[in-house]
């Protein structure tokens, strides 16, 4: 068996709708961030995913080991680890930023329940 | 073979701890169960040949993000958790995103992606030949900066001129200082302008 493609987009499916759930349902603030977590690592699977399975290709001449020449099909493109890489350095960013919100309204507030945090509420 | 058992064992891995961290009652067992998920997805970027990133994901997620979550817990004293981790929408919310799982797979079937084919480049680099097929070690191929001369494609199965292949994490720093450089200075600032931020609104 090899691995497929869709393998690796069910996966990610999987994780982004458990994450939504997560994020949906979750009473605890920091909670919720975990799912947005599980929902970026699932955008990042499916990044590299299709970098690894539909990026175009270069023709190369290759060496193995004992000397045969042969010709591969060699990924010529890293545009989706960079897209991956880019949105791990925003999911640190929204973590950092999101757990000094959740801190600073537990200082105030003492609680981190979402349905307490009602400053808003019209 | 191998290959699909270490994918089976990686994605039941990440699923089952992805469910334990959504489920749990304790908010400080949703995070150890987040780390083993991060791990999971590790492991899948290894196995697709993403490397760095394979390390850049244990480093930022494991090292970085969870531990900022277990303080973030720890300091807001609710790690005993409680009755009811969720609110009273769960089963509405549970049949959304069952409903979104199914949609979005039956999208995932019926697209026709346009598969390529392509090998991952080792993650050093270095498989090379010369004009007549002979290898080259590789500090000598990395000596003048990585180049992949395009005009070595073999007609006939015959190598016809010098070829090197760059290793992932070289070409991604490639790409990253060439192609994607605003982006990359983009995000760069964001990550500042982020921590200044986080700061500023969590000091006392």
């Amino acid at each position: 068996m090899v691995i497929q493609l869709w393998w690796y987009l069910l996966v990610a499916i999987g994780l982004f709708t458990i994450g939504l759930f997560g994020a949906m349902t979750r009473r605890n603030a920091v909670n919720v961030l975990m799912g947005i977590e599980l929902m970026l690592n699932a955008v990042n699977l499916n990044a590299v995913a299709f970098w690894r399975y539909v990026s175009p290709t270069r023709t190369l001449a290759t060496v193995d080991a004992a000397g045969e020449t042969g010709v591969g099909e060699f990924i010529a493109s890293m545009d989706g680890q960079v897209f991956a890489l880019m949105i791990i350095a925003l999911a640190a960013a929204e973590a950092a930023v999101g757990l000094a919100l959740i801190i600073a309204i537990y200082r105030k507030r003492k609680t981190v329940r979402l349905e307490d945090f009602t400053l808003m509420k019209g | 073979m191998t290959e699909a058992a270490v994918f089976f064992f990686l994605a039941s891995v990440t699923l089952g701890s992805a469910f334990a961290v959504v489920l749990s009652r304790t908010v400080l067992v949703s995070a150890l169960w987040l780390i083993l998920s991060f791990i999971g997805v590790a492991g899948m970027y290894a196995l697709m040949g993403a490397s760095f990133l394979a390390v850049t994901q244990v480093l930022i997620y494991v090292g970085a993000i969870s531990v900022l979550l277990l303080f973030a817990i720890m300091l807001t004293h609710d790690v005993m958790g409680e009755q009811r981790p969720m609110n009273r929408q769960w089963p509405i919310a549970s049949m959304v995103t069952f409903g979104l799982f199914v949609v979005l797979g039956i999208v995932m079937f019926r697209a026709d992606w346009p598969l390529t084919g392509g090998e991952v480049p080792p993650a050093l680099g270095g498989v090379i030949a010369d004009a007549s097929g002979v290898a080259i070690p590789r500090a000598e191929a990395e000596a003048p900066a990585f180049s992949i001369a395009d005009d070595i494609v073999a007609d006939d199965g015959q190598v016809t001129a010098a070829v090197r292949i760059p290793g992932t994490v070289a070409s991604l720093g490639r790409s990253l200082m060439t192609e994607h450089l605003l982006a990359f200075e983009v995000i760069s600032i964001v990550l500042l302008v982020a921590l200044i931020g986080a700061i500023v609104i969590a000091r006392d």
